[in-house]
């Protein structure tokens, strides 16, 4: 082997270890000013209004390569319960609703997370409200993972919806005339270290 | 059951049951999809419409309740995600002719005090004079300009949105969720979802796009109800 040959299948091989590194799992810590997980229900068949939870905390693994081995976990503070009427977040805190004195968080972790076609996929996990777990599954897009713009971070965006039933968490009250039924749009940026 | 319960029950089961069977309404859907030009919930609409009953609304002047009613603006940041912040506190009233719906109108006020986003600190970044300036410009009003029937319990609604001091002309594409007697208020009640989309920049408000996205889309439902007689409203 001529040491040119040697130089060029060097390189090659450093080329494939960059690239093996770089399709390996990804942590990303969820950033809690771009994270929006907004509840909406019905309220009489009149309106559709929403609550959103904010100061989501949590990491996202994800591996482009093997999706099946990406994971999801996150914490919702109760203190950032916002239903855009004070008056009502009140209500919302005491214990007929969240009872947030007694149980100041919810979490969600994911037990399996599947690939669909294009940037669709299925994520399973167990979701604790009230200190009751459930299975919940969320459709989920990928929105795009890229370095970030401003910092070169390395950066990924999700939205992912799912349905629940508020009465499984033992906050049926008012049901079925205000929905049983909670719709749940999230959106979220989550980022890596810098390399 | 008594009968008095059972007249309470009826319209609220009705209109509960009229919102079960209509299409998603339009905030449902908006997040998740990859496309957001697909997400039109029209075609859906179509499809479906000759299963849709009319809802039947009693004509009258209603008085939007603030605490029913959100304003949702969300926007593509980075094509990572798409945050919202909500307007509230609106203030206003909602015209409802049965019988002659181009006589229908809305005339309604949002103050920027309302405003709400995910931290505090974005909150006071965005009424800040950089962005929405409350303290030279306190509130946003949309005053309809013409109301047109488009469809079983649907409607468009043009109008003058103001923003900032900035006028311009806004179409809203609105469902009519339900109307009956409000059960607990015991007066008629009425509901509405409704979305455009706007671009920001039409407003003097276009400060970091395309990165993060010129076009807004903006997602309102709102209940109204006819103030009893004789009651300060709200």
């Amino acid at each position: 082997m001529s040491p040119a040959t040697i130089r060029a299948s060097l390189g090659l091989a450093l080329a494939a270890v960059a690239a093996s590194v770089a399709a390996a799992p990804v942590t990303y810590e969820i950033d809690p000013s771009h994270t929006d997980v907004i509840a909406q229900w019905n309220h009489l068949g009149f309106s559709n209004p929403t609550l959103h939870f904010s100061q989501v905390e949590g990491r996202i693994v994800y591996d482009a390569e093997n999706v099946a081995a990406s994971s999801v976990e996150v914490t919702l503070p109760m203190s950032g319960l916002n239903s855009h009427v004070a008056r009502f977040d009140e209500h919302l805190r005491k214990a007929d609703f969240f009872d947030v004195a007694k149980f100041p968080v919810a979490t969600f972790r994911s037990t399996a997370v599947e690939a669909l076609d294009g940037q669709r996929l299925k994520v399973a996990g167990e979701l604790t409200l009230k200190g009751i777990t459930r299975p919940v599954v969320l459709d989920v897009v990928l929105n795009k993972a890229a370095p970030h713009p401003r910092d070169n971070r390395p950066t990924i965006g999700f939205d992912a919806t799912t349905h629940l039933l508020r009465s499984e968490f033992g906050m049926g009250r008012g049901a079925p005339a205000v929905s049983d039924e909670v719709k749940i749009r999230i959106t979220t940026e989550a980022q890596a270290a810098a390399d | 059951m008594k009968p008095d319960v059972r007249l309470l029950l009826l319209p609220i089961a009705l209109t509960v049951a009229l919102a079960a069977c209509k299409p998603a309404p339009p905030p449902a859907e908006a997040p998740a999809a990859p496309t957001p030009s697909a997400e039109a919930a029209a075609p859906a609409a179509t499809a479906t419409e000759a299963a849709v009953a009319p809802i039947v609304a009693a004509s009258g002047t209603y008085k939007i309740d603030p605490s029913h009613t959100n304003v949702l603006v969300s926007w593509n940041h980075f094509g990572f995600s798409n945050p919202s912040i909500n307007f509230g506190d609106a203030d206003g009233a909602i015209v409802y002719n049965a019988d002659d719906v181009a006589a229908s109108s809305v005339e309604v006020t949002l103050p920027i005090s309302g405003l709400s986003a995910l931290a505090t600190d974005f909150k006071d970044h965005l009424t800040s004079a950089d962005w929405l300036d409350v303290a030279k410009f306190p509130s946003a009003t949309f005053k309809s300009t013409r109301v047109q029937a488009a469809g079983t319990n649907r409607f468009t609604v043009d109008g003058d949105l103001t923003v900032k001091g900035v006028t311009q002309p806004v179409t809203l594409d609105v469902t009519l969720n339900g109307a009956g007697e409000h059960p607990m208020r015991k007066v008629p009640a009425i509901g509405f979802d409704a979305s455009t989309t706007l671009k920001r920049s039409d407003f003097g408000l276009g400060g970091y796009a395309p990165a993060v996205s010129d076009e807004v889309k903006v997602h309102i439902t709102t209940e109204a109800f006819v103030p009893a007689p004789g009651t300060p409203a709200g």
